[in-house]
């Protein structure tokens, strides 16, 4: 009957779920319960997302070809599968610590997030927007994507609005005279995988949700991510046979600060600088940019052991290692020709959905048990296919008042390398 | 999900009653019939308790409505409930140790999206672990 400890019903779960996946704290959602006209504590708010995570996770790993799987197999394969993945950072008590402030060191542990996306494409014959948007023509704009100061050059004329690509139609053919714009694939269905567990353990989690999905089967298929070298083992060892795509807005915020301590006397000559190398890497001649890139570095000299990574030398090095590690992922104008999308954005955006729930002031889990279990109910909440209902609504009850304890969410130890 | 359980578990009769279009006609029109029934007596008694007097504020009209719904559903809850202990075998085997145990039918306070509603559940003893456990799980 799915009766859970003999206190409340699926239904009322349900509820609990969703709200424990879309509040900030399990007190809100005991508030938010109780103007609801339902008397649940937060402590029961915590026992039933512990219970559904542990659930979550167990049906996250069994086989994708078992019927318990969480993912549902969708009748036909997608036109266009989309696989991103990056991390994130949320803070842990101490192990085995309750309540209360419990820390070692800072607390930050990283987890994994992933999306898999099914969408619509279109090919063309030619670069549909060879010419990058303004957007990364714009100072301020582009400043605070890298996260520095912009540079006070002459403001660009007013840019349109960013096209998001909602008004592609699939079904039509785009005008003669159009603009370059609705090149982007349109996003369907959308499914998250989460966890802190290792990467090796979070690949095999994300090719699962994959083949459940079908996306093997998808006439074509992409892998998105910035240069974290545990996403392109995750490509290699999983997705090998997907397009492997470098997020663009990395190399551009890593341009913009390689281009300001080049010119460092000029707010022009940096922004000029910036624009070329940018422009080339749009347009995919990367190889380009990497020579001119080569060329500072000899005239700067190449930098000393401890030398700090503010340092020019520094900044030029580390931006010439990323574009040549990554040059291979980097063929932007193929890319658009194919409708493939070019930045991470659908994974930047559910990053910060699912840090609203998981980071914030004030915001600590249990380790290991009830961090990985919060990703698990946050994951299923923003998956597009209502896994987390569908899975409350199905899940088998319990013969004793209290579930039988089950094996603890081992937490293995995380991975140390950082962004490159 | 329940009805098709019950129509598993019980005898090849009910489940061809279950089945019958015609038993399932008169059952909606009695069904319609008394919720038409329910709504007059709870206009009556709005107006003859005083809680509705002239032109009440929506959410009086609201609030007292959806309260109906909510009765009906506990009360929809516990039929259904007590249906299902008492064709609930008398022993039932310990989810545990796999010993059979006496089943009894106790009352239980089970808190639903509609309130809180004191139904009938089938709970067995194990003796032998010492544990109480529920065979509908």
């Amino acid at each position: 009957m799915g009766l859970d400890a003999r206190e409340l019903s699926p239904g009322l779960v349900d509820r609990v779920g969703t709200l424990a996946a879309e509040t900030r704290s399990y007190h809100r959602a005991e508030i938010v319960l109780r103007k609801f006209g339902h008397v649940v504590s937060d402590n029961t708010v915590q026992r039933v997302t512990l219970d559904v995570g542990r659930e979550l996770a167990e049906r996250r790993d069994v086989s994708a070809t078992s019927d318990e799987s969480l993912a549902a197999r969708p009748e036909k394969p997608p036109k266009l599968a989309v696989v991103e993945c990056d991390g994130g950072r949320f803070r842990m008590r101490e192990p085995g610590h309750g309540r209360g402030v419990h820390l070692s060191g800072e607390g930050w542990r990283e987890t994994k997030n992933a999306c898999l996306i099914s969408a619509i494409h279109r090919t063309f014959e030619h670069d549909p927007q060879p010419e990058p948007p303004d957007s990364f023509l714009d100072p301020k704009h582009v400043a605070k994507i890298a996260e520095t100061e912009a540079l006070s050059v002459a403001a660009p004329q007013a840019a349109p609005p960013p096209d998001d690509g909602e008004g592609l139609d699939p079904e039509s053919p785009p005008a003669a005279d159009a603009k370059p714009k609705g090149w982007r694939p349109k996003r369907l269905v959308r499914t998250v995988v989460a966890s802190v567990k290792r990467s090796r353990d979070f690949g095999r989690q994300m090719a699962r949700e994959a083949k459940r999905r079908r996306f093997s089967e998808a006439v074509a298929k992409v892998f998105l991510g910035d240069g974290l070298p545990w996403n392109w083992t995750i490509w290699k060892e999983h997705f090998a046979d997907y397009t492997p795509v470098l997020d663009f807005i990395h190399p551009l915020s890593y341009l913009f600060l390689a281009a300001k301590v080049v010119h460092p006397q000029s707010a022009d000559d940096a922004w000029s600088q910036y624009v070329a190398w940018m422009r080339g890497c749009w347009q995919g001649d990367v190889s380009q940019v990497i020579v001119e890139l080569s060329a500072w570095q000899t005239k700067l000299g190449t930098p000393p052991d401890k030398c700090p990574p503010t340092d020019p030398r520094s900044i030029i090095a580390s931006t010439l290692t990323y574009l040549s590690n990554n040059r291979e992922r980097m063929n932007y104008p193929d890319y658009r020709r194919a409708g493939l999308p070019i930045t991470t954005a659908w994974m930047e955006s559910l990053v910060k959905e699912m840090n609203y729930r998981v980071k914030g002031t004030e915001m600590f889990w249990n380790d290991p048990d009830g961090g990985e279990a919060i990703l698990q109910v946050r994951a299923a909440e923003l998956s597009d296919d209502d896994r987390l209902s569908r899975h409350i609504h199905t899940r088998s009850g319990s013969p004793f008042t209290r579930r039988p304890k089950l094996p603890s969410l081992k937490q293995p130890p995380t991975d140390k390398r950082r962004k490159s | 999900m329940i009805m098709e359980d019950a129509a598993v578990n019980g005898s090849e009769k009910s489940f061809a009653a279950e089945r019958d279009p015609e038993r399932i006609g008169r059952l909606k029109e009695r069904l319609e019939r008394s919720l038409r029934e329910a709504a007059e007596i709870e206009v009556e008694l709005s107006r003859a308790d005083g809680a509705i007097r002239g032109v009440p504020h929506y959410s009086v009209i609201e609030g007292r409505a959806h309260e109906l719904g909510k009765q009906l559903s506990r009360a929809v809850q516990q039929r259904q409930m007590n249906e299902l202990a008492a064709a609930q075998s008398t022993t039932a085997k310990c989810p545990t140790c796999g010993e059979w145990c006496e089943v009894r039918v106790k009352k239980r306070l089970l808190q639903s999206v509609d309130g809180s509603a004191e139904v009938a559940d089938a709970e067995g003893y194990c003796p032998g672990c010492r544990r109480a456990f529920f065979p509908s799980a």
